[in-house]
């Protein structure tokens, strides 16, 4: 793959690092106060899918999704506001860490329930699809949200329609605490797509350059042929599933890639790959890790002072519509002449 | 220029559908049985042949998985018609329907738009029983977020579901089999009804009946019945369930001061005690008797002909409810 690509996907990466360590740091001081799910350790798969997208893409993440909503552009100073309680949050303050959108940059929203942003993200796809619109949509789950009906469900219904969408499972093998052995007993999450003729591939993110790989083939592939795309990611959660708990070479992935501390870190495998490629010095490297890290660190202040939210700001975001729609201005026809069919007269008692 | 026309509430939603469906291509529907030839009682009845897979889609029996797809349409620009034909199904999406749909404008500080109508149908009789037949507008009204309608009229059902179609809101709408053959004058071109309002129809003076579902005509002909006995009933049908039309509701008990409320459902928690909680708050010095609940008995509905019987509320049940608010035991 070309090194500028790889680049651009490490950039992105070290930048979700470093802000998923500014709320770590910061998170004791109890001013971010609400539910925050790290994504430490799986900071390249978001990353390398962010590089791939286009604007007009759509992505559905979940409660851990400060990554994607990185990768795909999402402004940073209004993650954090959101995190911080302010008004100009990307939800105004409403949703929290669980709840996090930006529309303008195609980050589509998530959910706090395991698995439910799958099929809507499904339906987003069906959206394109049936107005032959441009644009694919990315679903990004966990491990758990396999064992969740509704994401099977939702993969028949995408194979069977052939919609323009790519599941990416991001297996960390946790949920919550709960390893995968005591959930399933078979672990090749895969086998179970491809029961439904969803061919995909499995995976390291420990791997970056087998990932990014992977996930071009994907990418293309969906938005080629137009039709469902699967792909699953084995990583590493180096914090807590909730909470600012983390334990890991999360801080010094640019310092020593070839350690054998590193070896489990995606991105100072990236950083090695870029490094034997001649593509960076670790001098850049360090220059980006450091320049990651004063961006989160300013937008984290500058969020810190903005105003609060507003109490009765509230009931304004519940409806979009009053009690009365406006019908499009459009052309039609009786029924009778317009082909259908009389409603059948027939009772039928069940 | 249109003379009166008279269709039945089965023929009114379809005619409503297919005349959205001409309106805007971005209407969709998506339902289990559309291309059966019973056409969903009706209410679909020509539209596959007319609009073809593409935007007539018929689900595989994953209600949950399907409710999301709609959801996600919603969000993209689509106006999906997600119809389940027996509303107790309704439990396998309440997770997309109740934490997804309903919240996801308000959770996102007022951003994104989910114009999904989801149309329920309500079974009684014929040994419907336990797992066909509930009405559950009171579990849909309890929470913010869905704009939630139950129309007995056919002229209702067809402005409400345009109204649905085109509202960029989550709506439910409830509808009640054994109204499919209720006929009623029906407007031919589009048109809509608001969500919130109620209608009176029947006015009266002695004590106000509000009735749900096919407790609707039940009441009407309780209150014919009793207009021979000299009782003057105003029967109000609420239509909408969320947001409820509780002005219309309490000038008319203002004058009656009686309330009946005659619910096609539970009482506890349920429509009837919600009517009563309004009235005994805006209205505790006018009443001249204590509010009284018509309700299904406090167990499942029964499938036996005979228990079935026994079990439903009628007008005579209505009637007798109004007699005894009208001559409060001392």
């Amino acid at each position: 793959m070309a090194p500028e690509f790889l680049k651009s996907v490490l950039k992105s990466a070290a930048r979700i690092r470093a802000v998923e360590l500014a709320i770590a740091a910061h998170y004791g001081e109890e001013k971010m106060r609400c539910p925050t799910h790290l994504c430490l350790g799986q900071e390249i798969t978001p990353a390398v899918f962010g590089a791939l997208s286009r604007a007009v893409d759509v992505f559905f993440g979940t409660y851990r999704s400060h990554g994607h909503y990185l990768a795909k552009g999402g402004d940073l100073l209004r993650l954090f506001a959101e995190l911080l309680g302010k008004r100009e949050g990307c939800s105004s303050g409403v949703g929290g860490s669980m709840h996090i959108i930006d529309q303008s940059a195609g980050f589509h929203g998530t959910s706090a329930i395991v698995g439910a942003t799958v099929p809507i993200a499904a339906g987003a796809a069906l959206s394109r699809a049936r107005r032959n619109a441009p644009g694919i949509a990315v679903s990004f789950f966990g491990d758990a949200a396999v064992e969740e009906g509704i994401v099977m469900e939702t993969v028949n219904f995408a194979v069977l329609h052939q919609l323009p969408v790519i599941f990416v499972c991001e297996n960390n093998r946790l949920c919550v605490t709960t390893p995968l052995e005591l959930r399933t007993p078979n672990d090749q999450l895969f086998r179970r797509f491809e029961s439904f003729g969803l061919v995909g591939e499995r995976v390291e993110a420990a791997e970056p350059l087998l990932l990014a790989a992977a996930a071009e083939r994907a990418y293309e592939a969906c938005c080629e042929f137009r039709g469902p795309q699967f792909l699953e990611v084995t990583t590493d959660r180096w914090a807590t599933h909730v909470g600012a708990e983390w334990s890991g070479p999360a801080d010094s992935w640019w310092q020593d890639p070839e350690s054998a501390a590193a070896a489990r870190c995606p991105l100072a495998q990236l950083a090695r790959a870029l490094l034997s490629q001649g593509a960076v010095t670790k001098k850049e490297l360090g220059e980006w890790a450091g320049a990651a890290r004063v961006e989160a660190e300013a937008a984290f202040r500058a969020a810190s002072i903005l105003p609060d939210c507003v109490p009765d700001d509230n009931s304004a975001f519940l409806y979009a519509t009053g009690l009365e729609a406006t019908l499009p201005v459009g052309e039609w026809r009786p029924r009778a002449a317009g082909g259908g069919a009389e409603p059948s007269k027939l009772v039928n008692p069940f | 220029m249109d003379a009166p026309r008279e269709l039945s509430y089965a023929e009114a939603i379809a005619e409503a559908t297919d005349q959205a469906m001409q309106l805007d291509r971005s209407v969709i529907v998506i339902g289990q049985g559309t291309r059966d030839r019973g056409h969903i009682f009706g209410t679909v009845a020509g539209l596959f042949e007319k609009y073809g897979p593409e935007r007539i889609i018929e689900m595989p029996l994953s209600e949950a998985a399907v409710a999301g797809v709609a959801i996600g349409a919603a969000l993209d620009g689509l106006r999906p018609v997600l119809i389940l034909q027996r509303t107790d199904f309704v439990f396998l999406i309440m997770d997309q329907l109740i934490n997804q749909a309903a919240k996801w404008r308000f959770t996102f500080g007022g951003r994104g738009r989910v114009p999904l109508t989801l149309r329920l149908i309500t079974g009684k009789g014929w040994g419907q029983g336990p797992q066909h037949s509930q009405s559950l507008h009171a579990t849909f009204g309890h929470f913010p977020g869905l704009r939630v309608a139950m129309p007995t009229e056919p002229d209702d059902a067809k402005g409400l579901l345009l109204n649905a179609i085109f509202s960029d809101d989550p709506t439910v709408i409830l509808e009640t089999r054994p109204l499919f053959a209720r006929r009623g004058e029906v407007p031919e071109a589009p048109y809509t009804r608001p969500f919130g309002r109620a209608r009176i129809l029947r006015p009266g003076s002695d004590v106000t009946v509000v009735a749900t579902a096919y407790l609707l005509p039940e009441a009407l002909a309780a209150a014919a019945s009793l207009a021979a006995e000299g009782i003057s009933a105003e029967v109000i049908d609420p239509v909408s369930v969320s947001p409820l039309d509780q002005a219309a509701i309490i000038a008319s008990v203002s004058r009656t001061r009686r309330l009946v409320v005659a619910d096609a459902s539970w009482a506890p928690f349920g429509f009837a005690s919600e009517l009563a909680a309004i009235v005994g708050e805006k209205l505790f010095g006018v009443l001249s008797a204590p509010v009284r609940r018509v309700t299904l008995p406090f167990t499942p509905a029964p499938t036996a002909r005979a228990l079935e019987q026994a079990y439903y509320p009628n007008a005579a049940t209505v009637a007798a409810a109004v007699k005894s608010v009208l001559s409060p035991p001392v």
